[in-house]
């Protein structure tokens, strides 16, 4: 068992913010765990703040709770005084809500969201009281399964979970739990709930295939299992429409601030813009629009029930939303205590005057813009369409709304990037600090670097990552160009996105790496001051892994990827086309004005990009 | 119109920290639809002050908050719908109008009142270090923070300590009586933790802390 609320409470004063581990949040729902045939635990890999923030496992919390044979509870990654401290009093890790072990719960979800979660979710596993490895998991134990971007390239993963749930889980969750249901009740093995998981479309079960690995690269391949085969290829599920789908409207809201301490309302999922670096504008595809009465009465609905005053509008992109200035307009209006409104992800081009005035009205921090890349070649190169003007005309916008700070996001490390497209990023800056002096205000103009990680299902799924060293030395040569008043640097650590590099793109055998740098104590490996490096070093020569080869490879144009059997809806030739053009940095456009560019899914799929207002989508063109 | 909220920071709550009550209250506030007033400036701010902040962990049976209304609201009307708005493990026990005329708060309380709750510990032990405490005639403990070391003598500050009580098995409750002057106070922890020089041998980690009331002037 957990520790009872009287031995919990007398531990407590000795962990860090132990709030994170009480719950008692406002909308917590609490079942009787015993009265429902499946007992859900929700898992997301990282601490507390981070993991009530995520609006993904918002929406699964909400749709499995209004299930009535389901109970679904939350458990977050303790920070590592926490782990100490269950290790010392030989407690499980335990569920926020009823304080019950992981390992009592039917099936443990997690939320993939970053690679470098990874060794968090064996950490978890194994202080739940689960045994690591699937095939050392009996009928005792619960499914392990796992969701989210990363699902869609989970090698690393296959030897501990046992099924990975691929795409949009609105309604794959609920298949999910229905066959789990049935199959409880009937009483059968594990191995025919397995059987009956991989035939449910969005699922995949590592344990169903082969890894066979020859010149042409390592393909997964259906076992035959007594005539039983998982299908060759599992495809992502799509929901047709987001307007018709639950949201959770009346989220549980944190005793202690989350990372993103407002209400959110997702106005829409996917992205037409093409960006070729972007895993989450490849993956989420096809742009499906909320329509503007539907944004404002939900986000309506989330402030009266969480008290927020301020509403984030969240998507991918967010000013490419069709009716982005009405919704933003009508929720400053409306509300008599003045509901404040922030938008993540601006892209420059789309973004207006009219919307940086609007914005800038109720703002409160600074504003951010993404260009990526310094250059217009590189910005071309990948499919970031937009101009240096209009990069200018944002940050004047911005200006002249009353911003002050302006915080610039940039990668370094693409494919084919010069030292001269390193220092047209620095060039780009000084000159958006330039109009902000002219305009008569003290600009600070902050740049923040990050280094490109090559992620599967995108154009540079083929691409090597730039290696840590020469990653500095780009860093170094744009921070002595960066140099002066009003003008700050930010840069990401170079190994940590080599790390994240190796396990984007890896295959099965990075398991055993895995779970020998968790054994040597590996945590929170996306923390910058927790991540160990040499552990994961000896990690990596201990079990014969030589990451540079994941991470530094350029891969020949017919390789088969660990993951090409997980199928985004995105075709591999249309992916490969696009590196093409991006060799010659030439763009492609949004499929939203009009013209499809082929990338397959809709045709394969039978989807639609769906914009609000009965606006007309691209009309899908076959044989593309 | 200011009006004074008695409220209690229940057990379930305890380990929330004195910001993190008062954006609890600002939340439950809203959902509340009192009319609280802005302040004026480039990010105006309810005007709700909570008061004799507590540490994590610890609880409170009676503490304060204001909060300055537009109008003149229904005192009912505002207590049913703040009852209701709270989430678990707080509670509103009063609610009453504040004059303009009456003193800033921090100026009018004199001590908090603490009842401590710990275990593996002999009440004669404690007994004999407390004694000791309150003969000695200064008793410095060093407080620290992250970025510095203040040491404050703890002495002045406890104004008295009940007979240890046994409650169960193994288990010890004194109350505990500690100053507050102009704002400034000590935490019954920190008491705990220097009893350890008069030979008591107990984890202040592990002491369960409720302030049972603030008394005033």
């Amino acid at each position: 068992m957990g520790p009872s609320w009287d031995d919990l409470k007398r531990q407590l004063g000795k962990v860090e913010k132990p709030a994170r581990y009480v719950g008692g949040e406002l909308g917590a729902v609490r079942k009787d765990l015993a009265s429902v045939d499946v007992a859900f635990a929700l898992a997301f890999p990282d601490v507390y703040e981070v993991g009530v923030s995520h609006l993904g496992s918002l929406i699964i919390y909400s749709i499995l709770n209004s299930l009535d044979f389901v109970a679904c509870e939350r458990v977050y990654m303790p920070w590592t005084d926490m782990e100490q401290l269950l290790k010392d009093k030989g407690w499980p890790l335990f569920s926020i809500e009823s304080r019950v072990p992981l390992a009592s719960f039917d099936i443990v979800g997690f939320s993939l969201q970053y690679e470098l979660t990874y060794t968090n979710i064996l950490a978890m596993l194994d202080l739940g009281g689960i045994p690591l490895r699937a095939e050392d998991r009996g009928d005792s134990h619960p499914l392990v399964i796992a969701g989210g971007p990363c699902a869609m390239a989970p090698e690393p993963l296959a030897d501990f979970v046992d099924a990975f749930a691929l795409g949009d889980g609105e309604e794959l969750v609920v298949d999910i739990v229905r066959v789990y249901r049935d199959w409880k009740k009937e009483g059968a093995s594990r191995r025919e709930l397995l059987k009956r998981l991989a035939g449910v479309e969005g699922v995949y079960v590592p344990s169903l295939y082969e890894v066979v690995r020859d010149e042409t690269g390592t393909r997964a391949v259906p076992k035959d299992l007594d005539g039983f085969r998982a299908p060759p290829v599992v495809r992502r599920r799509v929901l047709k429409s987001l307007e018709d789908a639950p949201y959770p409207d009346k989220p549980f809201i944190p005793l202690i601030p989350p990372i993103h301490d407002r209400a959110m309302v997702e106005i829409f999922r996917g992205c037409g813009q093409g960006c070729r670096f972007c895993q989450a504008g490849m993956l989420y595809r096809p742009v499906r629009e909320r329509e503007p009465e539907t944004v404002d009465k939900l986000a309506r609905e989330v402030l009266k029930h969480s008290g927020y005053d301020e509403v984030s509008l969240v998507s991918l992109s967010s000013a490419d939303y069709g009716f982005i200035k009405e919704a933003v307009s009508r929720l400053l209006r409306k509300d008599p205590c003045g509901a404040r409104v922030s938008l993540p992800s601006l892209r420059v081009d789309s973004f207006s005057v009219g919307l940086a005035e609007m914005l800038g009205s109720s703002a409160t921090s600074g504003l951010t813009l993404a260009p990526e890349a310094g250059s217009q070649r590189m910005r071309d190169a990948i499919n970031k369409r937009v101009t240096e003007e209009e990069v200018l005309e944002a940050a004047e916008s911005a200006f002249s709304a009353g911003y002050s700070h302006i915080k610039l996001y940039f990668m370094i490390g693409l494919p084919g990037e010069t030292d001269e497209d390193v220092l047209d990023i620095a060039r780009l800056a000084s000159r958006i600090r330039e109009i902000g002096r002219k305009m008569g205000k003290r600009p600070t103009v902050v740049v923040s670097v990050s280094g490109f990680v090559p992620k599967p299902h995108t154009p540079f799924q083929w691409e090597p990552a730039v290696p840590p060293d020469e990653l500095k030395r780009r860093q170094r040569l744009l921070r002595n160009a960066l140099r002066g008043p009003g003008l700050e640097f930010r840069y990401h650590d170079a190994e940590l996105s080599a790390l994240e590099a190796v396990f984007a793109r890896g295959d099965r055998r990075l398991g055993a790496a895995l779970e020998a740098a968790f054994r040597k104590g590996c945590r929170f490996d996306a923390w910058p001051d927790q991540v160990r490096f040499e552990a994961w070093a000896e990690a990596f020569r201990e079990t014969g892994i030589d990451p540079a080869g994941y991470a530094y490879r350029e891969r020949p144009r017919d390789e088969v990827f660990p993951w090409d059997h997980l199928s985004s809806g995105v075709r591999k030739a249309f992916l490969w086309r696009e590196r093409e053009k991006s060799r010659e940095a030439l763009t492609t456009w949004d499929c939203r004005e009009g013209r499809c560019t082929g990338c397959g899914i809709c045709g394969d799929f039978g989807v639609a990009v769906r914009l609000a207002g009965g606006r007309k989508g691209p009309s899908f063109e076959a044989g593309r | 119109m200011r009006v004074r909220a008695v409220y209690e920071k229940g057990d379930r709550v305890r380990f929330l920290g004195h910001l993190d009550v008062g954006r609890c209250l600002k939340l439950a506030l809203r959902r509340a639809g009192w009319p609280v007033e802005m302040s004026q400036g480039f990010s105006p701010k309810p005007k709700i002050s909570v008061y004799a902040p507590l540490p994590v962990g610890v609880a409170g049976h009676r503490e304060y908050f204001d909060a300055v209304l537009s109008g003149r609201p229904d005192i009912g009307a505002l207590a049913r719908t703040l009852a209701s708005s709270l989430p678990e493990g707080f509670a509103l026990h009063e609610l009453y109008p504040v004059g303009d005329g009456e003193p800033p708060f921090e100026e009018t309380v004199k001590a908090s009142l603490y009842s401590v709750d710990m275990e593996g510990v002999e009440p004669e032990a404690i007994r004999r270090a407390l004694d000791a405490f309150l003969k000695a005639s200064q008793v410095l403990f060093d407080v620290v923070r992250p970025n510095e070391v203040k040491t404050v003598d703890l002495r002045p500050f406890v104004l008295g300590v009940g007979e240890p009580e046994e409650a169960g098995a193994d288990r010890v409750v004194l109350d505990m009586t500690i100053a507050h002057d102009k704002g400034r106070t000590v935490r019954p922890q920190w008491v705990i933790a220097s009893l350890a020089e008069f030979g008591l041998n107990a984890d202040p980690r592990e002491a369960i802390i409720d302030r049972r009331k603030i008394i005033f002037e």
